[in-house]
Formats: C-alpha cells, structure tokens, sequence
C-alpha cells in the first residue's frame, strides 16, 4: 500500500532525474485526511500520506525501543542525536517506511517540483500543521532553519554546514511556497533532505519562534517539532517518552499512543532485552543476540539492515611507497576481503561491496563483485598480477619495503590484525601495528601522519553515493584521508553532479568505480549492516525490505498484541 | 573524639587537594579532549578548524590551564560540578541518580559478604581440618579466582537462554518499586558480594585461628566461659579488625570499582559512567567523578577508624 499519489508529468520527471534510481512518490493533489472515527486505521492511504502496510493495523500501546539515548545537546543541527530526537520533528520530504526506504515521500512539504536546470527545488507545504506548542507551521519557518545553517550565527556550529554549502540560497514565496536555489544541479539533493539514516545527518525544520526566542541557539532546550509524537518525558540518561501528538496534520497517525525509547550503551544488552520482553524492538545488536534471536523463529523478526558505513583501510597516497599506485594496486589485488569480511563477522554483520554501499541502486550489484579482481574469491590470478606490480614497483616479493605502520583503534584491532597477516602472507609485506584511541585518530587523519589507518571511516547518510565520493574521494576533499588526487576521477564526478538521467548516471558510476578499482585509493574491507530485532508483534515498518537503516521517525509502527 | 575526627577531616583536604591537581594535570597531559570525540564520530561530522576553535572557546579550553583549574575549584566550592559534556546533564545530578544504584548494590553487597564471610570463615576456623573446614576452603579458593565478570556474563547467559528472563533496564529506586530496584541491583551485588565473602571468608579463617591460640582466650576457657561466649566475646571481636579494615575499603572501591559487573548486568552505576566519561573524554565528568571517589575513600577510611576504637578499646583517639 503505501504511499499513493497523483503526479504531474513534470514533477515525476524531474523528480526521476533529482533521487537516482529511488522512485520519487509525491502528491500534487490536495491532502485528504484519512483514519477512521471507529478506531481503526484506514487501510488505504490518501494522496500524500503513508500508512503501515497491514490492512489490519491496530491503534494503541507504547513502543519500547532500546539504543542509545543520550544527547550532548538538543539542537540536531549542533550535534543532538538525531537518533533520538527526530522521534518528534519533520523533514520537507520523508523516505518512504513501508517500501524499504526506497523512495522520497511528502512530509511538511505536499509536493514539490525541480526546475529544468536541475537548481530550483519549489516545495508547497502542508496547511494546517501546527508546531507541539500551537504555533501554526510556515514557509518562515522553513527559511528560518536553513538560513540557519547556511549562514550560521556566532557561537553556533552547524554540522551540516558542509553538505549544505551546496545550497545558494532559500526564500519564501508565500506563506505556503519555500524554493531552494543551488549552486549547481545536485540529483542527490532530495534524498539528502530526508536525513537519509537519520544517524547524524537530518534537516529537521524547527520553528521560527523557537530558533528567535533563543538566539538561534537550541542546544539547551527541546524545540518544539511538528512530528507524529511530542516529547513527555526525558529522564537523563535512562528514557525518553514521546506520546502522541494529537494534533498532528495527519489524524490517522501514529498508531502507537507511546513511543518509550530506553537508553541502553551495550549491543547485547539492546538485545536481550527484546528476548526477555523488556524492549519490543531495537535498531542494533550484537551479532550473537541477532543469531539467538533468529533460531528462535517466529516470535523474532531478526533482519540485517545495511548501516552505509565500511570498514576501510585508508593508504596515504602521499607516502612511499604508496605514492606509486602499483603497490596500492598490489595490496588491493592481494587482499582477500572474504577473509576480512568473516573476520569482521565475528562482531558485526558485513558483506563485501566496492566503492559505495552494496545497497545503492547504482552499485554494482554482488554478483558481479565476486567476478572481479581483488573482490573474487578465486586469488590465483590476483595474486600472480599482484606479485608482479609489486615487483615492477622495485619490491620484489616484498623486499626492500620499509615495515609499514598499520595505524588503529582497540575497535579495529582484530580486524587489523587480520590484515596484517593477509599482507604478509600475500605480499611478504612486514607491517606493524600501532593501537590508539579512537578519540585520537581524528587528528592522525587530519595531519596525514600515518602508513594505513584501519577503521570506519567511509560512511553515508544516504544511498546515492554522490555526497559520499565528493566527501571521502574527490581531490582535497574534507575527507579524503588518503589524500587521493585523479583529475579523471573528479572529471567523472563533476559529470554524476550534473548528470540528470538516471542511466547515464549509473554508467558514470560505474566508470568512477573502475577509476578507483585501478587506482586503489584505499580499501574497503566490508561494508556493515546492522542486526535489527524486533518481538513478533512489531508491525507496520517493513524492516525486512530496508535498504539502509534509519531510527527515527517510527509513526506507521502498530503493536499487534 | 570530636577533636579527632576533626582533626582527621582538616588532614583530608591537602589529599583531596592533591587528587584535584592530579586528575585535572593527567586529563590535559593525556591527547585528545571531548571535542576529539565530537570529530571522530563520523565524516559528516567532522568540523572545520574555526569551527573547532570555536567549541574550544565556549567550552573554555582555551584559557590558561590554572585558569582553568581555579574555575573548577570555584565552582566545585559553589557546590556546582558542572555539567557533563556527552549526557548534557548537570554532573551533580549524575552522581546522586548513578550513585543511588552503586551504593545500593555496594552496601547489598556487603552485607552479602559479611553474612556469608564471616560465619564461613569462623565456622572453618572452629572445624578446622575437618570435612567442613575442607570443603569450605574450597569454595573460599573457587570464588576467589573466579573473575566476578566472568561470573556475571554466565548469570546473564542463563537468566536469558534458560529463562528468557531479565531484570527491568529502567533504573527503579528502593522507594518507587522495592521488588524491581532489588531486582535489578541483586545480580550484580549478588556476583561482587560472593567475591568479598571468599576473601572475608579466608581472612576471618586465618585471624580466628591466630586469635584462638591467644593466652586471653586459653585464660577465658580455663576461668570455665562457654565455648559460645569465648567465641563470641574474646575471640571473634579481636579477628573481627583485619576483617573490618578490608570490608571498609572494599566499600570504596564497590562504589566505583565494579564497572565490568556493572557492565554485564547492565546497571547504570557511577562505574559505567566513569569508563564512558573517560572514553569521551568528558574531562568535567571524569574531574569530578575522581574528586567524588577521592572523598568517600577519606570518609570510608575515617568511618573505619572509629569502628577500630568501638571494636578495640585500647586503641585511642587523643
């Protein structure tokens, strides 16, 4: 069921051309409120609106979710666990929940449509949206929250300052019209307003009022939001409660009356208490929790969902030897990511993908993966080709190599342990390892004073995998740790930026990808997916079909107990 | 008495003194600080330097470390602690809401120890070389060298394979819900209150042994005292110091100590919170914490004291 809608041939178009491969739902109709008065949800979704799958859905009950639960600050844009807190906000547009997060929804925005130049988003907001303390919703409030990040006032840090420098202007053209102007055409605009994992990255509007009466500095109170649940209760540290917000634009949701979210640190610990009926979900834990969870059938939903993040060993292409590609070639060819991938399985779900999340439309797809060098299972010929850049490079089976320093956390130690033995054995490349904090490699990357660095340092908020090869790989990049520089590889890049066709786009993708294949930049060792579990009578999210995990928001849950 | 005990407090301030400066140098000595975390956390996160600067400048790391250190001991005199960097909370809140939990399951479980490691420990005495005695040993040497985390993890296991069952995860008070408070802290004090009843139970062995061969004690039995009364009076009172001496500072360190039990039973005590504080480098949380512990070690060690003087009336004060 979902979402159903009427498009205008325009918008469906450009909003084709603006989300990738993800289908783009949206209503330019007017919204027809839906839910019953009898108490039960309508099975059947209005334009606009979205509605847990199961015709039977049933109303009431408090959701329990374990994970984690604490906030340094309750500003999102400053640093607030959104995780947490986008339980009570709302984005312009919404990734689709009972699709697998495939598509771009309507949320305050009922519709929107994307100029021609691919650089003037229109959106039209929803009427009758009130803000949790009354004050009625407006394109003011809109401009208010990204004139905020765009121009940040002193003393406010706004994480999402970088992403959103893509964003040249915003303006409100009525009470009910906000356009977006940007620098230049970015396909993966949409999807990035949706918050995509919602993990650290969500674009919540926050109400003018709000932001005025405390000088644009939210980090010490709760704003209100305009979401399907408002806050009720926050015991520091322990809990949070968001009750229904009964004045919410949509009277058919949520179905939950409650949503308890308890804060619990341990993996195991988030798990177990779903398997002793002391949570009904939670989003992340432990392998070994997952796997009981999942032998003991159906009173367990156990599936894994893919986080958008991988374990990477980022080479510094700026130090011998690795200025030479053929030795970054060597290693990549070498390497047996099947081993590394059941080693980081001990821990944590993981599969093998190439330069962006296995589950981006636009990647390429696993099959093909375990038929190319350096991903095959079948090493023979990767390292006979290895051997032979190697030696060409003047290392002949490894000799003349200074021993290279394999820089890590106590969180990827076993994983680089692992590595280690792979490069000697493979490569006869000696190596030693350097643990550190992991509160301490952030300025290891930043100076460039390392060899190779093993950790999680590749990760999305979303699957188009645009923001993430402009962040990790693009030359001079604020995160390109491996300090990687190809003229050809940014050339593909400036072409995925302005590239409207989706087709087009995904063969750009896959040129970009061989660039990096030939080049080896660094390596990804397996990219994660997190264990989600939940009782039997958690309905309405379809976590089975996700194709990247997101917290919040869960408003078509229903508890079928 | 009075003159003592205050004498004893004005001794504790150069200590507490002494911890402040160590614990504030060893936090700016150490790499990293709370804003290291903020950037390791992700690459969407990852802040420009002015933006860095700026953080720095609100939280107040830019100022000179005595200034710095003279701030902190102002506000800690003020009775503000400040507040904690990652739980955006006061940090004296902290303390009172996780200091609640650990000084339940502390105080649970010392009483566990004593109950258990005293009569075990003076029944092995009184029987000594017998069956019981021998039998008793063993389960002292057992529970001395079983790891109380490895312990908690096999609990854990077995209340959620075999039972599906675990203690309620929100933290519940003695005066809100005494069953679901004792519930939740019984595993833990359970697990630490075994492990300091085999060392009290071992020591209280040894010291009723070496007591029991005392010439007071053959005097008392030779005057005709029951066995009960020489036992009671003469003998148990006297092996009794070492004992109350290792419970003291057993107390302390349960306070703060137990963090891996902690950690498996999922109990939010002060334990965690340090080992996560630390880990963040949430330097006032950790400041304080230490100050905190700094303080109920002194308080343990003057309370310890005056039990020696109850317990032993030769000892004086003056």
């Amino acid at each position: 069921m979902g979402i159903q809608g009427r498009m205008s041939r325009r918008t469906l178009l450009a909003g084709i051309g603006a989300t990738g491969l993800m289908a783009v739902a949206c209503s330019t109709g007017s919204q027809t409120q839906t839910g019953g008065t009898s108490g039960e949800p309508a099975a059947t979704a209005a334009p606009g609106t979205v509605r847990a799958p199961e015709a039977n859905a049933k109303r009431g009950g408090t959701l329990r979710i374990t994970g984690p639960g604490t906030v340094v600050n309750f500003d999102i844009y400053q640093g607030g666990a959104s995780p947490v807190l986008m339980h009570m906000y709302s984005t312009l547009v919404r990734k689709n929940p009972t699709d697998g997060l495939r598509t771009v929804i309507p949320d305050l925005a009922s519709s929107w449509e994307i100029s021609t130049d691919g650089r003037t988003y229109t959106f039209r907001l929803r009427d009758n949206v009130r803000f949790h303390d009354g004050t009625p919703f407006t394109s003011a409030d809109v401009v208010a929250t990204f004139t905020r990040i765009l121009t940040p006032p002193a003393g406010v840090t706004i994480l999402q300052s970088g992403v959103f420098q893509i964003v040249e202007r915003v303006e409100a053209t009525d009470p009910r019209t906000v356009t977006i102007r940007l620098k230049a055409p970015a396909p993966y605009f949409l999807e990035m307003l949706t918050g995509g994992t919602n993990a650290s990255q969500a674009f919540p509007i926050y109400s003018k009022k709000a932001l005025d009466e405390n000088q644009n500095d939210l980090r010490r109170v709760v704003a209100p939001g305009t979401g399907a649940f408002k806050l009720k209760e926050h015991r520091v540290g322990e809990y949070w409660v968001f009750e229904r917000n009964t004045d919410f634009w949509d009277k058919a949701l949520p179905y939950v009356d409650a949503v308890q979210l308890i804060h619990v640190a341990t993996l195991p610990e988030r798990g177990t208490a779903v398997l002793t009926d002391r949570a009904d979900m939670t989003f992340n834990t432990a392998v070994d929790v997952w796997k009981e969870a999942q032998g003991r059938g159906g009173a367990f939903t156990a599936v894994k969902i893919p986080s958008l993040s991988a374990h990477t060993a980022h080479i510094n292409n700026e130090r011998r030897p690795f200025t030479d590609v053929r030795v970054r070639r060597a290693i990549f060819l070498a390497i047996n990511r099947q081993s590394l991938v059941g080693v980081i399985g001990q821990t944590e779900n993981a599969s093998i993908g190439r330069w962006m999340p296995p589950s981006a439309p636009m990647s390429t797809t696993p099959d093909e993966i375990s038929r190319l060098p350096g991903y095959r299972s079948e090493k023979a010929a990767d390292l006979a080709e290895a051997r032979r850049l190697l030696s060409d490079a003047g290392f002949p089976n490894g000799a003349g190599l200074q021993p290279i320093e394999l820089l890590t956390s106590a969180v990827s130690s076993t994983l680089t342990a692992a590595l280690q033995e792979e490069l000697r054995q493979a490569l006869n490349i000696q190596t030693r390892i350097r643990t550190i904090e992991r509160a301490l490699l952030t300025p290891e990357y930043r100076s460039g004073s390392f060899d190779i660095l093993v950790e999680t340092q590749f990760q999305s908020t979303q699957v188009d995998p645009t923001p993430l090869w402009n962040n990790f790989l693009r030359s001079k990049a604020p995160a390109n740790w491996s300090r990687y520089s190809s003229a050809e590889f940014d050339r593909v890049l400036d072409q995925i930026m302005a590239e409207p066709d989706e087709a087009k786009r995904k063969a750009l993708f896959a040129q970009g990808a061989q660039i990096l294949d030939r080049d080896a930049p660094f390596l990804t060792l397996g990219f994660t997916e997190v264990g989600t579990l939940l009782r039997s009578s958690v309905k309405g999210l379809s976590m089975d079909k996700r194709i990247h995990n997101m917290w919040a928001p869960v408003d078509t849950a229903w508890l079928d107990k | 008495m009075q003159a003592y005990v205050l004498r004893r407090l004005l001794l504790s301030i150069p200590t507490l003194l002494g911890i402040t400066l160590l614990i504030f140098f060893a936090m700016r000595v150490i790499p990293g600080d709370p804003l290291a975390m903020i950037q390791g956390e992700g690459a969407n996160q990852i802040l420009t330097p002015e933006q860095v600067e700026d953080a720095r400048r609100s939280l107040g790391l830019n100022r000179p470390l005595h200034e710095q250190y003279l701030s902190w001991m102002s506000d800690v005199l003020r009775g503000d602690l400040g507040r904690s960097f990652w739980l955006n909370e006061p940090i004296r809140d902290v303390i009172v809401r996780r200091g609640i939990i650990s000084g339940q399951v502390a105080v649970m479980a010392l009483l566990l120890s004593l109950l258990i490691g005293v009569p075990t420990g003076l029944i092995s005495a009184l029987r000594r070389n017998t069956g019981v005695d021998y039998m008793t040993r063993l389960l002292v040497i057992f529970f001395t060298a079983i790891p109380p985390f490895w312990f908690a993890l096999l609990i854990v296991l077995v209340q959620v394979l075999v039972f599906s069952w675990r203690p309620p995860i929100i933290v519940t008070y003695l005066w809100d819900d005494p069953i679901a408070s004792l519930q939740m802290t019984a595993g833990p004090a359970f697990v630490l209150g075994l492990a300091i009843a085999a060392v009290t139970a071992r020591m209280t062995r040894s010291t009723t042994l070496e007591v029991a061969s005392e010439d007071y004690v053959r005097t008392a039995r030779a005057k005709g005292v029951s066995g009960g009364a020489v036992v009671w009076r003469h003998v148990l009172r006297n092996a009794l110091l070492p004992v109350v001496t290792f419970s003291s500072l057993s107390f302390g360190a349960l306070l703060g100590g137990s963090v891996a039990v902690e950690q498996a039973f999922g109990v939010p005590g002060l334990g965690v919170a340090l080992v996560f504080a630390l880990s963040q480098r949430d330097w006032m949380m950790i400041q304080n914490l230490v100050l905190v512990y700094g303080c109920v070690f002194v308080l343990v060690n003057l309370i310890t004291d005056l039990l020696y003087g109850w317990l032993d009336p030769r000892i004086r004060f003056a």
